[in-house]
Formats: C-alpha cells, sequence, structure tokens
C-alpha cells in the first residue's frame, strides 16, 4: 500500500492536508508527492507510524511537517543479512569536490587548485560529522571515466556545470556487518531525482533516475560510515554541462 | 514556496532576507540532503546558474553581499550569525563574487587575521578565510597571510598556504621548506596537498617548483615524493617537481650537496627580499 494514500483512520485529515500541501507547492513538493504516492515498500506500521507523526506535527510548513515525521520511516528497507551475493562487489559513493570542501573532509589548502590530485586523501571517514556522529549517505556500483555521464546516470541533479566530480570506494565487502538500507522515498525527502525502482522489482537494491531520460538507471544503497571505508577520494573529472531537466518534464513537474 | 522563479520575483532586500534566513539556518527552504553532502548555498548556486537572466544574476549577488555585510555586524563568535558567515563566505567563494573580498577581510580582522585569536568562531573563521584566499586581490594581502603564517596555530596553517600562494604564487614559494619542516613534527600538516597546489599551479611553470625545495635534505625530499605519490601524482611529474639527488639537474647540484644542516627559513619581510 502506497506511503501516502487517504487512510480510513483518524489521521486521514491531518494526512490529506498534507497532500493537498505538496501537490500546490514547489518542484520539489510536488516530486515527493509523487514519490510518497508511489512507494509501496514500506511496512503497514511504518506507514501508520508515519502517519500518525505528520498528524502530531504542530508545523505549519510541509516541509518541516516532513522533516519532523520522516525519521519513523526512515532507513524501512534494510537489505537482508546474511547479505545476498548479488550485492558483492564495489560500491562507491559519488560527490563534488567544493561538497568535500565545505564540509572539511578535504584540505583548505587546495583551495582553487588547477586540477584535484587524482587520490585525494579524507580527514574522516564519508558519512562522519566533524562532532563524530554518523549520516546516511548514498552508494552505487557503477563507475565511468566521464564526469557529465556518471552524474546523468545516478541523478545527482544538484552537481552543476564547473563541479569536479569525486568517488570514494566504500567497504562494503570488507565490512561484512555493515548495515545497508535499499533507499525508500522517505530516504529521499525531497530530493526531486529519487526513483522508485519500478513495480516488480525485488533486488536487494534500489534504482537512480537517469536526469536527461528519467530511466530507471544504475543500482544504489543506502549506508552509514565504517571504518572499513577508503579516506580518500578519487579524482573522476570536471563537469562541463548543468544537470539536464529531462526527468522533471517527463514526470510533468517541470 | 520556493521556487527559482519565486526568488526571481521577489525585490533584492526580500531576497536578501531569504537568503541570510537560510544562510542563519532558521528557514531552510528548499531543505539541504546532508546524506548528498549538499550546502546551504547550493540551491542558490544551481539557481544563480540555470537562469539566463542577467538582472536577477545581479541582483542574487547583491542580494548575497548585502547579507554578508549585514552579517559581517553580528556576534561572531557563535550562533546564527557565525553559521551565516561561514554559509555566506562558501556561497560568494562559489558563485565567485571578487566584491565580497572587502567584507571577508573584515571578518577575518575579527580573528586571527588580524592579530585577535578567538575572536570567530572556528569554522566561521576557516571558511572565511577560506573564501577569502580564493576572492583576494592577488598581492594586496600578502602580509597578513604572512603574519598568520607565523603564528603558532597549527590549525590555519593550511589555508594560510593558499592564501599565499593565491596572493603571490611565485613569491609563496619560498614558503614551501618551512612547509616541509611543519609537515615534520605536525603529523595533520597537508604537506602532500600543499606540494600538489603549488606544483600545479597555472601562474607558474611546473618546473619552478624544483628549485624552491632545493635547501632540502635528503630525507625532506624523501617525504615530500611520498606525499606526493600517497595523492596520485605521476612519477615524472615528482621527479620534475621533488628530484632527488640522483636525478636533480646538474644545475641543481651544487645546492643540494650542501646537505643541511639548513637554516629555519625566518618568513620575516627581509626573507623576500
Amino acid at each position: 500500500m502506497p506511503l501516502l494514500d487517504f487512510p480510513a483512520t483518524a489521521h486521514a485529515p491531518a494526512v490529506n492536508l498534507f497532500a493537498q500541501r505538496l501537490r500546490a507547492g514547489d518542484e520539489q513538493d510536488r516530486a515527493l508527492l509523487m514519490n510518497l504516492q508511489e512507494e509501496d515498500r514500506v511496512s503497514d506500521g511504518r506507514r501508520t507510524a508515519f502517519h500518525a507523526a505528520l498528524a502530531g506535527s504542530r508545523q505549519l510548513d510541509r516541509k518541516e511537517q516532513f522533516k519532523e515525521a520522516a525519521p519513523v520511516a526512515q532507513r524501512a528497507l534494510p537489505v537482508p543479512v546474511p547479505r545476498p551475493s548479488s550485492v558483492a562487489g564495489t560500491w562507491c559513493h559519488h560527490v563534488g569536490f567544493g561538497a568535500l570542501q565545505r564540509y572539511k573532509y578535504v584540505s583548505p589548502a587546495l583551495q582553487r587548485v588547477a586540477r584535484p590530485p587524482p587520490r585525494i586523501p579524507l580527514a574522516r571517514p564519508i558519512g562522519q560529522r566533524e562532532d563524530g556522529s554518523s549520516a546516511p549517505f548514498w552508494i552505487t556500483s557503477a563507475t565511468s571515466t566521464n564526469a557529465d555521464d556518471i552524474r546523468n546516470r545516478l541523478g545527482l541533479c544538484l552537481i552543476i556545470s564547473g563541479e569536479h566530480l569525486c568517488r570514494i570506494t566504500i567497504g562494503v565487502d570488507r565490512a561484512p556487518g555493515r548495515a545497508l538500507f535499499i533507499p525508500s522515498a522517505v530516504d529521499a525527502g525531497f530530493y526531486p531525482a529519487w526513483r522508485h525502482p519500478g513495480p516488480g522489482h525485488t533486488d536487494p537494491w534500489g534504482r537512480t533516475r537517469h536526469l536527461e531520460t528519467d530511466a530507471v538507471s544504475e543500482r544504489e544503497l543506502l549506508t552509514l560510515p565504517d571504518a572499513a571505508d577508503d579516506l580518500v577520494a578519487d579524482y573522476i573529472g570536471l563537469v562541463s554541462t548543468d544537470p539536464p531537466r529531462g526527468y522533471l518534464v517527463a514526470r510533468g513537474i517541470a | 514556496m520556493t521556487t527559482a522563479k519565486a526568488l526571481a520575483r521577489l525585490s533584492e532586500p526580500k531576497l536578501r532576507a531569504w537568503i541570510l534566513a537560510r544562510m542563519r539556518e532558521d528557514h531552510v527552504d528548499p531543505p539541504i540532503a546532508e546524506s548528498r553532502l549538499e550546502s546551504l548555498d547550493d540551491y542558490v548556486r544551481l539557481v544563480y546558474q540555470e537562469t539566463d537572466d542577467e538582472k536577477f544574476r545581479a541582483k542574487i549577488e547583491k542580494a548575497a553581499l548585502a547579507a554578508l555585510g549585514e552579517v559581517a555586524e553580528g556576534d561572531l563568535r557563535a550562533g546564527p550569525d557565525a553559521r551565516a558567515a561561514r554559509n555566506l563566505a562558501a556561497l560568494v567563494d562559489g558563485l565567485d563574487l571578487d566584491d565580497a573580498a572587502p567584507v571577508l577581510q573584515a571578518i577575518a580582522e575579527r580573528g586571527a587575521f588580524g592579530g585577535n585569536e578567538g575572536g570567530l568562531d572556528p569554522a566561521a573563521e576557516e571558511m572565511v578565510l577560506f573564501a577569502l584566499a580564493g576572492l583576494q586581490t592577488p598581492g594586496k594581502l600578502w602580509a597578513k597571510w604572512e603574519a598568520l603564517w607565523q603564528q603558532k596555530s597549527p590549525r590555519l596553517w593550511p589555508v594560510v598556504t593558499a592564501g599565499l600562494r593565491l596572493s603571490n604564487a611565485k613569491k609563496a614559494l619560498g614558503i614551501l621548506p618551512e612547509a616541509v619542516r611543519r609537515a615534520a613534527s605536525h603529523a595533520e600538516f597537508p604537506l602532500g596537498e600543499v606540494l600538489w597546489a603549488f606544483a600545479t599551479e597555472e601562474q607558474f611553470d611546473s618546473k619552478d617548483i624544483a628549485p624552491a625545495l632545493k635547501g632540502l635534505s635528503p630525507e625532506e625530499r624523501k617525504r615530500c615524493r611520498e606525499a606526493l605519490s600517497a595523492l596520485g601524482a605521476e612519477q615524472d611529474e615528482i621527479d620534475e617537481w621533488v628530484p632527488t639527488i640522483e636525478t636533480a639537474s646538474p644545475a641543481l647540484l651544487p645546492w643540494m650537496c650542501k646537505v643541511p644542516p639548513m637554516p629555519v627559513p625566518r618568513l620575516g619581510a627581509h626573507a623576500w627580499r
């Protein structure tokens, strides 16, 4: 059953109002509405808790309301343990060099370098905040030596032209006990390029949305930082085009 | 509701207020995805880059500068204005707004850059110096960066190397021997990154770095080569930038025969004359 339907419960008015607010909102709002309406993989218990949290929120702003309710339904789709053999192999996190600098993963000595080094040392494992706490991050098994190509295939809609794109290898095989999650619409939040992997999809991973074509693209998972992760980012290259908006047009959002 | 179109319709003061609220983290709409390392300035940069409307771009620039100017008057030791200073510094750096340099300098002067250690929230201070390094008028702040390099504050040394390099790249080559020594005594000092940044600097030929390192001992030279190798520098690049004594050009050999003890360079003004 979809995460955002019209429940025959006491929460129905609040859920309906939330949906109305999203429908009348901006691109991110409408993308979230569509994603929540497509998301049918979350358990009934989590779904009910999500509705209750929406109803219990005192926020008038729909984004704040979602932010308050989301934690009860986040990371709801764990990859089974023991981990399926199909998940084995190399998984990577892709990120802009500028973001690594702003989040202080890399040294400020590299400010305005003509080209980042091929291997960029990281101050701490990716996903670990400066205060040592953990934040989930997205990984994929797809790789490319072309920055524009991989940006588009991974649905990285915030990576703009002129950004240097980097890749960090994540120790999935090296840490057999680490938790992996199939990303749901709640995990994606207001990120407009998230994609439901499609009806009938049963593989233990999600799928990215191709920014140009809107098609189902690459495998993706969510995970948390681990000591097994590389403390280095590999430089892929310079992104030379702005993110395509074909996916927004295809969905009728833009 | 926040869309690019809605932002374009805002007056400049209202756009400034929207930017300020976002950068103070009071009202973040659209929200950011931390799991994708999205920053508060990313959406503004995206809107700026995607619009074809030059007037809207100019309005964003003016609003960002005005917001930074307003924050510069606030309490920057902690709290919302300190957060805003950090986030706005990242924004003006990302938008490449040279006109922000004087405001960034004024903020920086309230901290170690102006001799007031502890005067700024450390995270804000580092981002302000980072942005100032990138946006400064070449040469103008050389003495300030140099004074900060002399201070015993390892926390700021990496960004100061960028400040010196981007102020006057050729002159800044003179700090490299001291940087190598600091790396030996401070494990967290990013020697490889500093050497890479200088060696790939577009303002001069990559061959220029080798003479700057000519006074290094064989052991220091080895550390530099290892640090560059760890960053993925090619062997021929390493040989060109930090030649071993065996591979050094004849012009460098007389220097290299004078293995240490080398005097610790003093980076006072006289050192550059």
